[in-house]
């Protein structure tokens, strides 16, 4: 019996995970392209996607501080390292920042590696972060983590496709086929994620209701679909990488919408096996 | 804890105990009877299912509580150390019996003047932070410090279960075989809420 959905978590979480796993995998972005091409890691694209990362990230740290009741006991997120997922999002976001900055200021490629793996396992601890709240059925499956995490690689190389290329980076239109492949692999964790074998009833009343299952394909029609369209159309349309970008990014939002906002039904409390209630005398 | 549904009658008794000895704040619920109706025509049946915090061996808000204000005592009593506490409500949306709450405002129940009760239990230094029942492990603690027995003392029980009208709840260490809430469980059917969270709770029902 699904009821209602949560109400602590609303739109400010949302941004965090939006905003930061966009900000982080546009740097992640960067790094894995300057094995092949180290090109990528110089100014001033290196200072944009930088700031531009670090950036969305405090602003997604920001939106979760403004969200929590005591703000100012903020540093106490760090103290359970061992076993929370969000001390382990808010340690690693923290080290991203502080790696990525100094990276910068010393021009340290170790420390860009080190923000690099921070960053990963930021965008990764997200989802795993959703898929710790068991009173969430929609949250609480282990399809959440790569689901979160590829739309958020996906969400960070568009936006960072779309810095490089205002920057006149052409060279970065090689990122086109790998991305293209990244929707792909979004578009099938996402129908996994819809088809998922383990699911329970109250996970999938919560696709039932309210057209949720729709709203969950429309995201991926519209931030991987259409995308992977418009790279195979890219010869012919100029516009077309940076459109699929624009496209990648706002799909990933509203994928990310669909799931924390309108899936966000709660376990109802009273599942009581059926028919035990005839064993209940008058 | 033992709950016997065959004996509660619905009456409230012990939300209202729990809300005069905590002062929490309207729309916040330590404990809070449930009306239940299950089945469909004609086999439907009607009862009350009080429902609190599970005190779970396994509690997910613990695990997933980034500051380690949740804490587990040695007794099993599953509770919140607000000085640590952020409000940050991830031990919310962690556990699965709606037993945690979090009020960012001060609210009375009547209008911008507190009631006695209010008064006398102040709640606004948890304002912010999530809240929860803790057995009323204070009064555990005072009365075993005074040679009384949980369970079988009022002065060493949760206010709840000395609340009850009908003697539907009942108290004791269950690891005690000799206590009433553990011959309960042996003698009775007895289950527990959402057993496949994995959570293993603490608190049983009676059908």
């Amino acid at each position: 019996m699904l009821v209602e959905r949560q109400t602590v978590w609303g739109w400010l979480p949302f941004v965090h995970i939006f905003v930061g796993g966009t900000g982080a995998s546009a740097y992640i972005t960067m790094i894995t392209l300057s094995f092949f091409r180290p090109g990528v890691l110089e100014n001033p694209l290196l200072w944009v996607v930088i700031a531009t990362a670090v950036g969305c990230v405090v602003a997604g740290l920001t939106s979760v501080a403004i969200d929590a009741g005591r703000r100012s006991r903020a540093p106490n997120v760090y103290l359970n390292i061992r076993r929370s997922w969000m001390s382990r999002v808010a340690l690693m976001a923290t080290l991203f920042i502080a790696f990525s900055l100094s990276s910068l200021v010393f021009g340290n490629s170790y420390l860009m590696l080190a923000a690099y793996a921070a960053a990963l396992i930021y965008i990764t601890g997200q989802g795993f972060m959703l898929s710790a709240s068991k009173k969430i059925p929609a949250w609480n499956t282990p399809v959440t983590p790569p689901l979160i995490a590829c739309s958020s690689l996906v969400a960070g190389a568009s936006l960072f496709t779309i810095a490089a290329l205002s920057l006149g980076y052409v060279s970065v239109l090689i990122l086109e086929w790998p991305l293209a492949l990244l929707h792909v692999l979004v578009i099938l964790v996402g129908l996994g994620y819809l088809a998922w074998p383990g699911a329970t009833l109250p996970f999938k009343k919560a696709l039932k209701m309210d057209g949720n299952r729709v709203f969950f394909l429309l995201a991926l029609l519209i931030g991987d679909a259409a995308p992977i369209l418009l790279t195979l159309a890219s010869p012919l349309y100029l516009a077309a990488p940076v459109l699929g970008a624009l496209l990648s990014v706002a799909g990933s939002g509203f994928l990310k919408y669909v799931l924390m906002l309108r899936l966000s039904y709660k376990l109802s409390v009273i599942q009581l096996p059926e028919p035990s209630y005839l064993l209940l005398s008058r | 804890m033992v709950v016997d549904l065959k004996k509660c009658v619905g009456c409230q008794t012990c939300t209202i105990a729990c809300k005069l000895d905590n002062g929490t704040p309207p729309n916040v619920f330590w404990r809070l009877v449930r009306d239940v109706e299950v089945g469909s025509y004609p086999n439907v049946r009607r009862f009350f299912l009080p429902l609190q915090c599970m005190h779970c061996a396994n509690p997910p808000c613990m695990d997933v509580c980034p500051t380690t204000a949740t804490k587990k005592r040695d007794d099993g009593i599953v509770y919140i150390d607000y000085s640590l506490c952020v409000g940050c409500a991830y031990c919310i949306q962690a556990c699965p019996y709606e037993a945690r709450w979090l009020v960012k405002e001060r609210r009375w129940y009547f209008g911008d003047t507190p009631t006695k009760p209010e008064l006398l239990q102040d709640y606004t230094e948890k304002i912010g932070l999530c809240t929860k029942c803790d057995f009323c492990m204070d009064r555990i603690d005072y009365g075993l410090r005074n040679g009384k027995r949980p369970g079988a003392d009022p002065e060493a029980t949760p206010v709840c279960v000395n609340a009850c009208i009908a003697g539907a709840l009942v108290f004791g260490d269950l690891d005690d075989p000799e206590s009433e809430a553990s011959r309960l469980v042996r003698s009775r059917q007895a289950f527990k809420l959402l057993p496949e969270m994995g959570t293993d709770p603490s608190v049983y029902y009676l059908w």
